[in-house]
């Protein structure tokens, strides 16, 4: 079966993401004992003694595979800033770019699947080029400026919403939704841009099916004909492909989260980045590498499931 | 022998890249559907399939044209490819049947039907027009700009925009339409050199992988699955924090996040061409495997590859500002339109045109690139729409 081969294929990538994470810290300037040492780094004992706690005395391939061995128990090493286990940092911010990203996917299929509808039934029309026009604009506009200008005109302009800040789901879920929605929006915009595209380019296959014309000559509603017999066999593409976005929404999410100051996964990179915590950064790459890859291999697990013409094959 | 290959292989290129697929597919050919399942994997070549079809072929798809007369009539204008993937619906009227004689495209080369296809796109055309002048902006930045770029005035400090400082001037009293205008350097010099890293790593191996097939081919897949894998901002966000925040940094981690891309791309084109014909009969005459590669093949994957510099020139723009934004690309006091962005947050409520200027550069900038890209795509794969 195919899922098999997805499955096979996935092991040697998430080996190799392994590595490539894995020979970023090659990449850093300077000796890590040496950092980490701070104020006692002309003592050649403490710098022996983290060099052997952390297995830097050894051969490349060793450090790597001790490094993995550790990845694979869930230890993704220790923030050198706050000395926690970066798997508990993550943990924690993880929830906050969560809610944040499955408001933005639901305001993305909001405006990109009717807006995708509209165009390909309107095609060529006037609406077409509208919908197309707006979604070129989505796609051009960076995030972080459509945020900014959006903070512009709600929050200074017109004072409805707070700017900046986050309130969590469970303390206040008001305040929560009052502090998160302009941010799904702003990260949401890209990905309904593209959702207009899948839509868009689904329907107009599927409007041509034999099934499309059969709902027709019965004479059922042209609404009926749109929304039953074609968009539901439209759909499935696009909700497994807009699945894939996952990178598009967790790029977006580091900026968006820094415009509005939300703690959450993006926030705490770009923190870790300036206070050069390299574990965390190293952490958050592999982690968001393997939630890609997972949920890959979901929209393609979903994506047969869903299409039983797929089941046989 | 020209090395075969399992057919699944370049489906999952299709596949795994969405945002190019949507845009390849849009349209409606249905192979964005039909891309994912296993039963399309006849469909050799995923998303190249089509690109270069129309280009390589040097015809325009007027095969079509002499199939359907009446649609031949639409093949320069509307490339037929549109006509042909989606049949039209019943009870449409039919084109108007134009006599155009076929001696306006033959004797033509593809290169050159495919600037006239361009031309015809008045969006397209638009955004080279802004892309021009963009470039003439950043080249003649010391003449246009009124004033010192970096130079601070204690006397003109958040100035709103009027006669003296057409974009007024920021936290430290410079000029904002000057840095706007220095800042396109920065943004299109990352975005040329960070195309060209990508381009420079991602066409060989994927030219490599398409032509060697086998093992090689699977290793170099894999590698680019892994880097995919990152998403791209959080990967180029990693790469500078590892080699440090400075614009050349940025370049550098910017071009080999994007290098991935240009490698499925150009392996897909590869893949499409060593079937062709005219790189049979090149084995057939006894040519050595490099020529083959060099001579035959890569000249032939220049337009997928035309159209994805274009289009992530646009991206790499963004994410120049996007690191710049954070901190991580130009360093102040040059002028960068991402920093400026983030200075400008400071001042939202009493200087809100700090953050109008530079953001509009970015977006008109990242808009035009986008349009080009499609313009080139659809004059240069008349299928793919």
């Amino acid at each position: 079966m195919r899922l098999r081969g997805r499955l096979a294929q996935i092991i040697p990538t998430l080996v190799l993401v392994s590595v490539l994470v894995f020979c970023l810290q090659q990449l850093m300037p300077g000796d890590p004992a040496v950092i980490l040492a701070g104020e006692e780094r002309g003592d050649p004992k403490v710098l022996a003694q983290i060099r052997e706690e952390l297995w830097l005395d050894r051969s490349l391939p060793l450090q790597y595979l001790h490094w993995v061995g550790n990845v694979a128990r869930g230890n993704l090493g220790y923030s050198w800033r706050t000395r926690q286990p970066v798997s508990q940092l993550i943990a924690q911010k993880l929830p906050v770019t969560a809610q944040l990203g499955v408001m933005a996917f639901v305001i993305a299929l909001l405006i990109g699947v009717p807006a995708g509808v509209v165009a390909a039934v309107k095609r060529n029309g006037p609406l077409d080029y509208i919908a197309n026009a707006i979604g070129l604009a989505g796609l051009s506009m960076p995030n972080f400026w459509f945020g900014i200008m959006l903070v512009l005109l709600v929050s200074v302009d017109l004072g409805w919403l707070p700017p900046s800040g986050y309130v969590p789901l469970t303390e206040d879920v008001r305040q929560s939704l009052a502090t998160t929605i302009m941010p799904a929006f702003v990260l949401g915009n890209a990905i309904a841009a593209i959702l207009m595209r899948h839509t868009r380019s689904a329907m107009l296959s599927v409007l041509d099916q034999d099934y499309v014309r059969t709902a027709r000559a019965k004479g059922l509603p042209e609404s009926q004909v749109i929304l039953r017999h074609a968009l539901r066999n439209a759909l499935i593409p696009v909700v497994t492909l807009g699945a894939l976005e996952l990178g598009t929404l967790l790029s977006g999410a580091v900026l968006t989260e820094q415009v509005f100051s939300i703690p959450g996964f993006g926030k705490m990179v770009v923190d870790a980045v300036f206070n050069r915590d390299y574990p965390v950064v190293q952490g958050v790459v592999l982690v968001t590498a393997c939630l890609f890859i997972l949920l890959n291999l979901l929209a393609d697990v979903l994506y047969v499931l869903v299409n039983p013409r797929l089941r046989r094959a | 022998m020209a090395p075969t290959r399992r057919p699944h292989d370049a489906t999952g290129d299709a596949m795994q890249d969405p945002r190019r697929d949507a845009k390849g597919h849009a349209g409606g050919s249905g192979a964005g559907a039909d891309a994912k399942g296993p039963a399309s994997g006849g469909g050799a070549g995923g998303d190249a399939g089509g690109d270069l079809a129309g280009y390589a072929g040097g015809g325009d798809g007027m095969g079509d044209a002499g199939h359907h007369p009446g649609k031949g009539g639409v093949a320069l204008g509307q490339p037929a490819g549109r006509a042909a993937a989606t049949a039209d619906p019943p009870g449409a009227p039919q084109p108007r049947i134009r006599r155009r004689t076929p001696d306006r495209t033959l004797g033509q080369t593809p290169g050159r039907l495919a600037v006239r296809r361009f031309l015809r796109r008045p969006a397209a055309v638009a955004g080279m027009a802004v892309i021009v002048l963009f470039v003439a902006a950043a080249l003649l930045a010391p003449v246009l700009a009124p004033y010192d770029p970096i130079a601070t005035s204690w006397s003109a400090i958040r100035k709103a925009p009027s006669a003296t400082h057409w974009m007024g001037t920021d936290e430290n009293g410079r000029d904002v339409l000057s840095r706007v205008l220095f800042g396109a350097r920065a943004s299109l010099l990352a975005g040329v050199v960070s195309v060209l890293i990508a381009a420079g790593i991602g066409v060989p191996a994927g030219l490599l992988a398409g032509f060697a097939g086998g093992w090689v081919d699977a290793v170099l897949s894999r590698i680019v699955d892994a880097m995919l894998a990152c998403p791209f901002l959080i990967l180029a966000i990693a790469l500078t924090a590892f080699l440090g925040p400075d614009l050349a940094n940025a370049m550098i981690a910017i071009g080999v996040s994007t290098a991935p891309r240009f490698m499925r791309v150009a392996r897909a084109a590869t893949l499409e061409v060593t079937g062709a014909d005219y790189v049979q009969a090149a084995w057939s005459l006894g040519a050595r495997a490099s020529r083959v590669a060099i001579r035959h093949v890569a000249p032939n994957i220049v337009p997928p590859v035309l159209v994805q510099a274009t289009l992530a020139l646009a991206a790499a723009i963004i994410a120049e500002a996007s690191l710049s934004f954070l901190g991580l690309g130009q360093q102040p006091p040059a002028p960068s339109w991402g920093s400026m962005l983030n200075a400008a947050q400071r001042f939202l409520t009493q200087a809100p045109w700090l953050a109008v200027f530079p953001g509009l550069a970015i977006f008109l900038c990242v808009l035009s690139f986008n349009l080009v890209g499609d313009g080139l795509r659809d004059a240069l794969d008349p299928r793919a729409r």
